[in-house]
């Protein structure tokens, strides 16, 4: 085991200091001296993305956040159900709400499960025939079966799985990570989600400082000449031009400094340059995959037709995870399956199966498992009564994720719904207890992380959120 | 989970925490009840004396004598004035967010009057650009975008007139009173021409256009929400309190009650913002129709007369058309509805009477409303089909957001000829446009009292698919059978249940797919189809016109609010939830402010005038302080109270209250309001005109500067970088106003014309403003990305966030946009073009242009050594074998040089 105990402030760089407002600032400091929050404030001259000590010892110190978009079904993958099973093609045992849309559902009737299920590991869990490759991680798979949330409309949910929030302009999970922990890399940023898809209203800092946001991996090897991160390089200028401009750049930019003796924004800057320079040079390094081995490759599927591409984001996942990297997010997005669920989740699980045990292996191999978390779900899960015939439609109110590695049970199953697996029943987790659960790991107390805006603390998890206890190691 | 709250934004809840945590604060809140007795911003404003300095010689003005005498009781002195370059760049950003030009320069230099910078700042004020530069201060706090609902990019293509009226209203000076009380209850103001009724109601776009979650799928929720952001925006706004916090109980700092928070939710309650007409999950925002302005003396009678015309000849050709197409076998499958029984209503000479109801019946989509071309046609027919009677029924015109579609009785009359008996045919008269034709019900045929024929469809078996018409509350049966009928058809026209049994049968106009997959036999059905061929050509051309037409005279809409019907004090929602509705409260304004009673809201009125005219009266302390402030904060970089939106007993106390007073009441006394009488006031003291020059004691004294020892430096606002980079390379398009979304591009609309979604916008920046400021871009309810990326990167505000204080961060992201984002590659190639074509023979001339258009004064000897020394070193390497050889290795260079220049901090910074 690690040392539990993150270092202490490791870097007295200033070229990522943020002023933000001088209100908010002072008030955050305020705050946390006030609260005894996160130990000792970083000194005004810390970067705010220097390493810093959480609440109190933690079980994770990274997490990788495998997001299933769209909504995986879970009674096809995670939470058999005999009497769905058994039922399938009857009318509906139960009503539907009335405050959601009905289209498609019209003569709508049980569908059962479109996978066979199998035991797996010691522990036994029963899991899809889908995920043959993931079961034989079945024993650090802590399945939670009683997931909520509280919207069944893909951009509201999707919002809430990230910020907590379904409505607010809020910071994302990530986000918060970053601000309440810092990065153990500085030359990194410390939130990176590859291949997010859509814009970045799921991975904004929102109020928090600018530095937390996530920065997007947008090219993971597919087409070579894309940048990985927005504006990191310029392929057609030779390289020591753009040396020599970015030296006249700050050549000009010190003279000026010299004439005001001093200025923090503007040594930021001349520093925001030179580590913008690094990353040009570093970043495409980590993101390139070729390296890695053949048995690597092989171990994630990548250069095999249905897993190529996530394979190469779970690979970079994992690479990034390593490097120290806070928060890493990988989307794999097509779950919603509306209609020919059997057919489409069957390829979506050949997809997403062979990386994603690969990542835990991998990640076992190297001993980082046992501090990474690794979450993998979606915004929601599906109905157990079928839509156009053949397919599933959102369900909010019952569904699985799964955990691993970092201080959470492994071989366990948490929370059960009914009998077709429509609502949670028993040991319900609401998403704001996942993130109170997921904080709590990475030794945040979700109620103390705050962050003054608008004369206002705000949290993760508003004004809910429980740390779910009975899953931890 | 145990019992949750409904969704809403606790939050506040939290602030319970932070007064019971921490210590400091929890003492602060226990002087909460009493805060509107000390709360400085609630008290009075006075008339301050100004103060006497020990150097009189250097204030300018008033002004100045507040901020010397602060910086001498601190033993600091202020700093020199600043050079004429610093000073007109300083002022031009400030006033109109663009750089001076060269010429200006010049012309400011050889200006020796005594007058000469109160001249530059007249000239400055009088320019459109201070509105457009000066609107976006408005909108950071006024929540502006063209897209409605905080997750998708729904169109609202009208907000821009809202855009257009705040720039227009700040140019030309319209005092903030005024300019408040329009946007607040301008719907509710008198008005003397269809002109100001127009600015009126466009004005109200302030509390039309916000962050709506359109697809709560809880109406009662979204209300509320929007409800809660209306008073959190004129609270903050107006008046530098978080009314939001009084949502769900007491503020638990500051004077406001929930009962307050509840007065004014009445005022927004009864107030319509967004409506919901469903079925779906979407509500739209409010659009309020335009009175039309005056045109040219028979303008509107010509376009009436043309679109007659061509409407007649539309429906000729149509009829035509219907007839020619039902000549074809093949052709009329998806539009018909033909009773097989016949009926004994053919007595010759015999008068009868054809009576039914009918609706017109149009699918939702960004154009909803019906035209000419919805018409039914009843056809009477005699059993060897040929047509005895026809009759064309037009159902009324529908625009499509209004209310569920009523279907209407309406009559015709024919004659028999005896014949024998008569079948009827239902089809659309539209068979080859593609609409909907309209629904029709309880078909009669009468011969004097006598009942011959009747059908009222509910007998008909609905078939198994079934979705729901948006916007009309109708349930759509796909596959309708109705017995006694011929079914052909029917699987393509739609059976609708109207509610308690009742249905009617709904027609396709069908396609023209149907024309092309006939196979005519012999020599007639040949000529028919040709015929028909034709005809459909014509009628496109025709329908384009028409189409040409309606957009001429279509009524305009701006997205505003009104009042609802019944205005009503409403509830408090205990626990800030609309299901636990408590005690009615009456409409009111916060009780800690004097002015309250003095607006009482009459009966019938929704009291939004009332707010706006309390908002504005001179007894509100509050409003005067929050708006000087606002100014002071975008002249001197910091507000005399940084907290700029927020004046409660957690914000900051103002560094010269004073001062404050002062500026506050000249704002509405003296200067009436009047927003450029106040900023000439403000750029005109000696204070603002001070260097940014260092001082280590004064800096070791007062870090902060807050008692303004020198000018403070800043970055350029994200839109201020953008335009002063099109502005320096040549590439502004000065020209302004109008839509922003280019919804003529392919691609730019999506997703319309579904039963559940509304249109929404592509995203693409049409070309046509691309190269405008950036105001009169296109903002979607995100941070800018993609094209306008430049704007987030720098801190440019959420467009659902009131920020009245922008963040200035510096990180890395901004240093590789500098360096290598096309956007300033491209404006810096420009650069060096324009610089080649302005200068072409002399480099050093070509030097100081570049440095006078960019950082606005000449380079030093040692800057243009530097330069000439990097183009030197740069022409080698683009020269050399080891880089890719460029044609033109110098011009290349100065593109660098120019890349250079626009990346650095005497760019990117303002003294």
């Amino acid at each position: 085991m690690r040392s539990p105990v993150a270092p202490g402030p490791v870097s007295r760089r200033r070229f990522l200091r943020t002023s933000a407002c001088g209100f908010g600032s002072l008030a955050l400091h305020a705050l946390l001296q006030q609260q005894g929050l996160a130990g000792q404030p970083p000194p005004a001259t810390d970067s705010p993305l220097a390493t810093r000590p959480p609440h109190f010892p933690p079980r994770a110190r990274r997490v990788i956040f495998l997001f299933m978009k769209g909504g995986p079904s879970h009674m096809d993958l995670f939470d058999y159900k005999p009497r769905l099973a058994r039922g399938s093609g009857e009318a509906l045992p139960y009503s539907l709400p009335s405050t959601e849309a009905t289209v498609g559902l019209e003569a709508t009737r049980l569908l059962g499960p479109v996978s066979g299920f199998s035991h797996h590991g010691a522990s036994g869990l029963f899991l899809s025939d889908l995920l043959p490759l993931t079961g034989r991680h079945a024993d650090n798979l802590c399945l939670l079966r009683a997931m909520q949330a509280d919207s069944p409309n893909h951009p509201v949910a999707i919002r809430q799985l990230h910020t907590g929030n379904l409505f607010d302009v809020v910071p994302s999970m990530g986000s918060w990570l970053s601000y309440g922990l810092g990065t153990e890399n500085q030359q990194l940023p410390s939130y990176v989600t590859i291949l997010p898809g859509e814009g970045e209203r799921n991975f904004s800092s929102a109020f928090l400082p600018a530095i937390h946001q996530g920065t997007a991996i947008q090219d993971v090897g597919l087409t070579p000449d894309q940048a990985p991160i927005r504006n990191l390089n310029d392929p057609r200028l030779p390289r020591e031009v753009q040396r020599r401009r970015l030296d006249l750049v700050q050549s000009m930019n010190r003279r000026q400094l010299d004439r005001l003796h001093s200025d923090q924004q503007m040594e930021g800057v001349i520093e925001s340059f030179e580590l913008a320079f690094r990353m040009q040079t570093e970043t495409p390094r980590l993101v390139d995959l070729a390296n890695e081995s053949k048995a690597t490759f092989d171990l994630y599927g990548i250069g095999q037709a249905p897993t190529d591409q996530f394979g190469r984001q779970c690979l970079l996942a994992r690479r990034l995870a390593e490097a120290g990297v806070r928060f890493v997010q990988v989307t794999l997005d097509g779950w919603d399956h509306h209609s020919g669920i059997a057919g489409g989740l069957k390829n979506l699980c050949a997809q997403c199966d062979k990386p994603v045990a690969g990542l835990l292996s991998d990640l076992k191999s190297r001993g980082l498992l046992e501090d990474t978390l690794v979450l993998w779900g979606g915004e929601f899960g599906r109905t157990p009564h079928a839509q156009n015939g053949d397919g599933r439609e959102h369900n909010q109110h019952g569904f699985s994720m799964w955990m691993a590695g970092g201080g959470v049970k492994g071989g366990i199953t948490h929370g059960t719904t009914d009998d077709f697996g429509y609502h949670a029943v028993d040991g319900k987790v609401h998403i704001n207890d996942l993130h109170a659960t997921m904080l709590h790991l990475l030794g945040l107390d979700h109620e103390r992380l705050t962050f003054e805006h608008h004369g206002r603390p705000f949290r993760l998890t508003d004004v809910a959120g429980r740390v779910v206890t009975e899953i931890l190691a | 989970m145990n019992a949750r709250l409904p969704i809403l934004s606790g939050i506040c809840l939290l602030a319970v925490m932070l007064a019971t945590r921490s210590s400091g604060s929890a003492a602060e809140a226990a002087r909460g009840d009493h805060a509107s007795d000390s709360l400085w911003a609630l008290q009075p404003i006075r008339e301050p004396a100004v103060p006497v300095v020990r150097t009189p010689e250097w204030p300018r003005h008033e002004v100045d004598a507040f901020l010397l005498a602060s910086l001498e009781r601190a033993g600091l002195a202020p700093a020199p004035d600043a050079d004429r370059h610093t000073l007109l760049r300083r002022v031009t950003f400030d006033l109109t967010g663009l750089p001076p030009t060269p010429e200006e320069i010049k012309a400011f230099l050889e200006d020796t009057a005594a007058d000469a910078y109160p001249r530059v700042v007249d000239r400055l004020l009088a320019s459109p650009a201070f509105g457009d530069h000066w609107a976006r201060h408005w909108f950071d706090l006024s929540c502006y975008a063209d897209l409605a609902d905080i997750q998708g990019d729904v169109l609202i293509r009208d907000a821009w007139r809202y855009r257009d009226y705040v720039i227009a209203s700040l140019n030309a000076d319209k005092p903030l009173d005024q300019f408040v009380h329009e946007q607040i209850a301008g719907d509710l103001l008198p008005s003397a021409t269809p002109a100001e009724r127009r600015e009126q109601i466009i004005a109200t776009g302030y509390l039309a256009i916000g962050p709506w979650t359109l697809q709560n799928y809880i109406k009662g929720q979204l209300d509320a929400d929007v409800v809660d952001h209306q008073i959190d925006r004129i609270g903050r706004t107006f008046l530098g309190q978080t009314l939001s916090c009084a949502r769900c109980h007491d503020h638990k700092f500051d004077p406001v009650p929930i009962s307050d928070y509840y007065a004014l939710a009445g005022v927004f309650h009864s107030t319509r913002t967004t409506r919901y007409d469903g079925p779906g999950v979407w509500s739209a925002i409010t659009h309020v129709p335009l009175p039309p302005l005056e045109t040219a003396p028979g303008e509107l009678e010509r376009r009436r007369q043309s679109l007659e015309q061509a409407a007649s000849r539309r429906q000729a050709l149509q009829t035509e058309l219907s007839s020619l197409i039902r000549s074809l076998p093949g052709a009329t499958n998806a539009n018909g509805l033909t009773l097989q029984q016949g009926v004994p209503a053919n007595e010759n000479g015999r008068l009868y009477e054809v009576a039914f109801a009918a609706a017109p019946s149009v699918w939702a989509n960004a154009e909803q409303k019906t035209t000419a071309g919805d018409g039914l046609l009843i056809d009477i027919l005699r059993p060897d089909g040929s047509v005895l009677a026809s009759h064309r029924h037009q159902p009324g015109p529908w625009t499509g957001t209004n209310d569920a579609q009523q279907l209407k009785a309406s009559a015709f009359s024919y004659t028999g000829d005896g014949s024998g008996d008569v079948r009827l045919r239902l089809t659309s008269a539209t068979p080859a446009s593609g609409r909907f034709g309209g629904a029709i019900d309880d078909l009669v045929i009468r011969a004097g009292p006598d009942r011959l024929f009747s059908e009222d469809f509910h007998a008909l078996t609905p078939g198994t698919t079934r979705g729901e018409q948006a916007d009309t509350r109708l349930t759509v049966f796909a596959g309708a059978t109705i017995p006694g009928w011929e079914g052909s058809g029917i699987s393509h026209s739609h059976a609708v249940d109207l509610g308690g049994g009742n249905f009617a049968v709904q027609f396709f106009s069908g396609d023209s797919t149907t024309l092309a997959a006939v196979k005519p036999a012999g020599e007639a059905q040949q000529q028919a189809l040709a015929r028909a061929l034709a005809v459909q050509q014509e009628l496109a051309a025709v329908a384009t016109e028409i189409a040409r037409l309606d957009a001429l005279n279509a009524p305009e809409l701006a997205l505003a609010v009104h009042d609802v019907d019944s205005p009503a004090d409403g509830p408090i929602y205990k626990r800030g939830s609309f299901l636990t509705p408590g005690t009615i409260v009456p409409r009111g304004f916060l009780t800690a402010v004097p002015a309250s009673a003095n607006h009482p809201i009459p009966a019938g009125t929704s009291g939004r005038l009332q707010l706006a005219r309390w908002l504005t009266d001179p007894e509100n302390p509050l409003t005067p302080r929050v708006l000087a402030n606002r100014l002071w904060h975008h002249l001197f970089g910091k507000g005399l109270v940084r907290s700029v939106d927020y004046f409660g007993v957690h914000g900051e106390k103002p560094s010269h209250p004073e001062l404050l007073d002062f500026l506050a009441l000249r704002l509405h006394g003296e200067d009436r309001w009047s927003l450029k009488k106040s900023v000439r006031r403000l750029v005109t003291t000696r204070a603002y005109q001070m260097a940014s020059t260092p001082n280590p004691s004064a800096a070791a004294a007062d870090p902060d500067n807050r008692l303004l020892w020198q000018m403070p430096r800043r970055r350029l606002a994200a839109e201020s970088i953008r335009d002063a980079m099109l502005a320096v390379s040549g590439q502004l398009d000065p020209s302004r106003g109008g839509p922003s979304l280019g919804l003529e591009l392919p691609g730019n609309i999506a997703g319309a014309g579904g039963n559940v979604n509304p249109a929404t916008w592509g995203g693409k920046v049409p070309e046509s403003v691309s190269r405008r400021r950036t105001i009169y871009l296109p903002m979607k309810r995100e941070r800018p990305q993609g094209e306008l990326e430049l704007l987030s990167t720098f801190d440019f505000p959420h467009p659902n966030e009131i920020t009245g204080a922008r963040p200035e961060t510096t990180v890395a992201t901004q240093a590789l946009f500098l360096m290598n984002s096309p956007f300033v590659k491209t404006q810096a190639r420009h650069l060096a073009e324009r610089l080649a074509r302005e200068e072409p023979e002399d480099e050093a001339a070509r030097l100081r242009r570049l440095y006078l258009l960019a950082v606005n004064r000449p380079p030093d000897p040692e800057a243009a050594a530097t330069a000439t020394a990097f183009l030197d070193e740069c022409t080698r390497d683009l020269t050399s074998a080891s880089a890719t050889a460029a044609a033109n290795p110098r011009a290349e260079a100065w593109v660098e040089l120019c890349h250079a220049v626009l990346g650095s901090n005497a760019f990117l910074f303002r003294e």
